[in-house]
């Protein structure tokens, strides 16, 4: 193709554009003449050595015009001199099929051309199939008006190609079947998700009646939150494993916290800030998970060989080790009163009831991977369960089934976290290539909501702030991996991230615990550090709205306490009717 | 939902005018009134086709009483949006006589299969040979091959509920679909010069393929100008 287009090239090289057009309009004049005189056609086989030769010679000439045809002697029509150099183009010989002097007065100008030399391109006009050139089409090719004759050839050559090809191919060439591109929208609908870009969405003042924003009007606005990005203490934790599947951190309601590092077992107490060490299993067996019981003296310890040992801390003693048979590691436990519930890393749940001998109550084997989250909910009705197969479900206790099974996430599940203060609320948060929190509905397995949080969810934590219109303000905490290994706390009504610590540790965080009084995050990272960040507010009681607040308190109050009794003395005379004593 | 109110206006009005009272069951006659109709059917197809198969849950979906029929439509925003979206287009297409054919591919979610495809394929019965004033040459005109609705056939929206009849009772032949397993597509079957917008691009339409694909074609209905054929391939799920 290069060869054949060079001397157009150099002819507009060589040129102006306005002298261009002269020469080309005289060109086509000319060649007319000459075009009437020959109508002898070659076989297109002795084309292409032609064209390059020509090529070749008007690509060294300087200016093209004023060299003869220099091979006039091979059954080329004799140019006139001065006329303009012959229109080279390679054609196949295709489009040779029938000569055909055009009779369509639109196309005198090609037709014209396309007779003036023999080895000139004529295009084929059917003049009984109209659809084979269409107007409208060459009209859309058509080049400017200014333009060189060889172009508007070029063009429908083009044009008649790609038909041909085309038909050839046994397309349709008047028919264009489009497809709408845009996505139609998700079908579940019920759980709206919600990301964080909504809240770019959210101005300030603006009335946002009628917006299909997710964001409520009637909500109050969005507040962020101080809170220290300073951790409160930092313990080193050396030799902590650094593996997104398992559960090495526990906090007990008695304020201890045990930590597993490799294969001890430390319990740092965080009112008094001693640590000790509890256990250190021989012959190189790792702990995968830890979990307190709900007695909070009793901790278990799950074996990377599928064991669980169960430990009073109380006498630092092993009450007994439970064995499940599986040999794979325990990477997630739950307690619930006397049951405990393993999960192994080959998709196993094992249910225990640590008082009886044939400890091993029932067994789920319905995730398809490592079972890296589970948590019983707190009447005990229901655990939650996560897993390495992307999949969370929801077991009822009662009749050992899955209830619920939520594909939704598409990574790793571990983060899962029943809420406190609502009854069938569950959280769940997926790894690093899902970086979602859903929140399920448990009675009905609807979803809730859902966050992109932007990173791994390791864990998740429910937790409240309050302020003064409000009320509480029901939030979760959720830590996160790279980038950014922050830590992000969300409010669950309005899914916006009201307060984040960026680069808590300085590798992604693993794990992490709140504390028994619901205020202080640990958290431990792959930097083996364990940290403590307050993130959330102290707990209030849920007041109730008696006529009188202090009245009610004191009835419940036990009456040993007769200091303070006698303190309320005069409020209590004052504004009720009731008789304490 | 007002982007169904916008499509459904006009329409009462362009019924009256035609099959709804003296001049009996004339059948439409202007080309708009023509399109419009044919787009509004089109939106309570569709409507009941991702209704009928499951493409959307239930919930979506709020009964509505047209042609004589309870039928529903959806009252999801983002969902009734989309379809205008489309149907905007694909009306002006049909007014300029630009779109012969228009399908809804019910695809697979996960392997993107072409499970079911419902074609609508939109004739105008009179091409150029009837250069008569619109008012009453088109009426001559339509009564040529298809719509004989004034001598004594049923008129258009008796046409239309036979068909929407009968694609609400594919449904007893069709194979079932799981629930939130699929999502649609829409083709429309253009000229080769129609102005294409952005949202719209070349596509192949490779129709349901493999073992017990089947075709079904419905009834077919006649406004003034355009003749609306429906049918339906699928394929039998046990094969």
């Amino acid at each position: 193709m290069n060869g054949s287009n060079n001397p157009h090239r150099s002819v507009l090289g060589n040129t102006s554009p306005a002298k261009l057009n002269v020469i080309s309009k005289e060109w086509s004049r000319d060649s007319f003449k000459v075009g009437k005189r020959s109508l002898k056609r070659s076989s297109s086989l002795n084309i292409r050595p032609r064209n390059l030769m020509a090529a070749v010679n008007s690509a060294s000439g300087s200016s093209s015009t004023s060299l003869p045809p220099p091979h006039s002697s091979i059954e080329r029509p004799a140019m006139p001199m001065g006329a303009a150099p012959p229109l080279l183009r390679r054609n196949s010989s295709f489009f040779k099929v029938e000569s055909s002097l055009s009779d369509s007065p639109k196309k005198e100008e090609q037709s014209s051309l396309a007779s003036a030399a023999t080895d000139r391109f004529i295009p084929l006009i059917h003049t009984n199939s109209r659809s084979r050139i269409d107007n409208d089409l060459l009209e859309e090719e058509l080049p400017p008006a200014n333009a060189s004759p060889a172009t508007h050839l070029q063009a429908q050559t083009r044009t008649v190609f790609k038909r041909s090809v085309a038909q050839a191919c046994g397309l349709s060439v008047n028919e264009r079947i489009l497809k709408y591109l845009p996505q139609p929208p998700q079908a579940v609908f019920k759980n709206r998700t919600y990301d964080l870009k909504s809240r770019v969405r959210y101005a300030f003042g603006e009335s946002s009646s009628g917006s299909s924003s997710a964001v409520d009007s009637s909500l109050p606005l969005a507040k962020l939150r101080k809170i220290n990005t300073n951790p409160e203490r930092i313990l080193d934790a050396p030799g902590f494993q650094d593996d997104f599947y398992l559960n090495l951190l526990s906090w007990s309601g008695r304020n201890v916290l045990a930590i597993a590092l490799e294969s001890a077992l430390y319990l740092w107490n965080a009112s008094s800030g001693d640590v000790s060490l509890l256990v250190e299993l021989d012959d190189g067996v790792t702990i995968s998970s830890v979990c307190w019981s709900s007695d909070d003296c009793h901790i278990s310890i799950g074996r990377d060989d599928g064991n669980v040992e169960v430990w009073d801390t109380e006498t630092q003693s092993l009450v007994r080790t439970m064995r499940s048979g599986l040999g794979v590691r325990v990477a997630s436990q739950s307690w619930l009163e006397t049951l405990m519930a393993t999960g192994f890393k080959s998709g196993e749940i094992q249910i225990n009831d640590v008082r009886i001998r044939n400890h091993i109550v029932s067994t789920w084997d319905e995730h398809e991977g490592e079972v890296c989250g589970l948590a019983y909910k707190r009447d005990g009705t229901q655990l939650a369960s996560g897993g390495n197969d992307n999949t969370v479900k929801i077991w009822d206790t009662r009749t050992s089934q899955a209830q619920y099974t939520k594909r939704n996430h598409t990574a790793a599940v571990k983060a899962l976290s029943w809420c406190p203060y609502m009854p069938n609320v569950l959280a769940s948060g997926g790894g690093q290539a899902d970086q979602h929190i859903h929140f399920w509905n448990s009675s009905t397995g609807a979803r809730l909501g859902s966050i992109n949080t932007g990173s791994q969810v390791s864990s998740l934590h429910w937790g409240q702030t309050y302020d003064s219109q409000a009320g509480m303000n029901r939030e979760i905490v959720a830590t996160g991996g790279s980038p950014g290994n922050a830590i992000s706390v969300f409010n669950y009504d309005t899914k916006h991230k009201v307060a984040e610590i960026p680069n808590a540790h300085e590798s992604r965080i693993c794990t992490a615990q709140l504390s028994p009084d619901g205020m202080t995050l640990a958290t431990v990272g792959g930097d083996e550090n364990l940290k403590f960040y307050r993130v959330f507010e102290e707990r209030r009681k849920t007041k109730r709205h008696y006529k009188n607040e202090r009245l009610s308190w004191d009835v419940v109050r036990p009456h040993g306490d007769a200091e303070r009794r006698d303190d309320d003395e005069s409020h209590v005379s004052r504004g009720s009717e009731y008789i304490i004593r | 939902m007002n982007t169904q109110s916008h499509s459904h206006s006009p329409a009462p009005s362009a019924l009256r005018a035609s099959g709804g009272t003296s001049n009996a069951d004339a059948p439409l006659a202007t080309l708009k009134g023509s399109t419009r109709l044919i787009t509004e059917f089109f939106e309570y197809s569709i409507n009941a086709i991702l209704y009928q198969r499951g493409v959307y849950p239930p919930e979506d979906f709020a009964p509505v009483r047209k042609y004589g029929l309870p039928l529903l439509r959806t009252h999801d925003p983002e969902l009734a949006a989309y379809i205008r979206a489309v149907l905007v287009q694909v009306h002006r297409w049909v007014l300029g006589g630009k779109c012969s054919r228009l399908v809804l591919c019910v695809v697979a979610r996960d392997d993107g299969a072409v499970r079911e495809r419902w074609a609508f394929d939109v004739a105008r019965p009179e091409a150029e040979p009837q250069p008569s004033p619109p008012g009453e040459g088109t009426g001559g005109a339509g009564g040529v091959p298809p719509a004989e609705g004034p001598s004594g056939g049923p008129s258009v929206q008796q046409q239309i509920r036979a068909v929407m009849r009968q694609i609400t009772a594919s449904v007893t032949f069709l194979p079932e679909l799981p629930p939130g397993a699929h999502t649609f597509t829409v083709l429309a079957y253009t000229d080769a010069h129609a102005a294409v917008p952005l949202e719209w691009g070349d596509a192949a339409d490779p129709g349901v393929q493999g073992p017990g694909a089947e075709a079904v074609q419905f009834r077919s209905f006649a406004t003034g100008a355009h003749t609306v054929g429906v049918g339906v391939q699928y394929r039998e799920d046990s094969v």
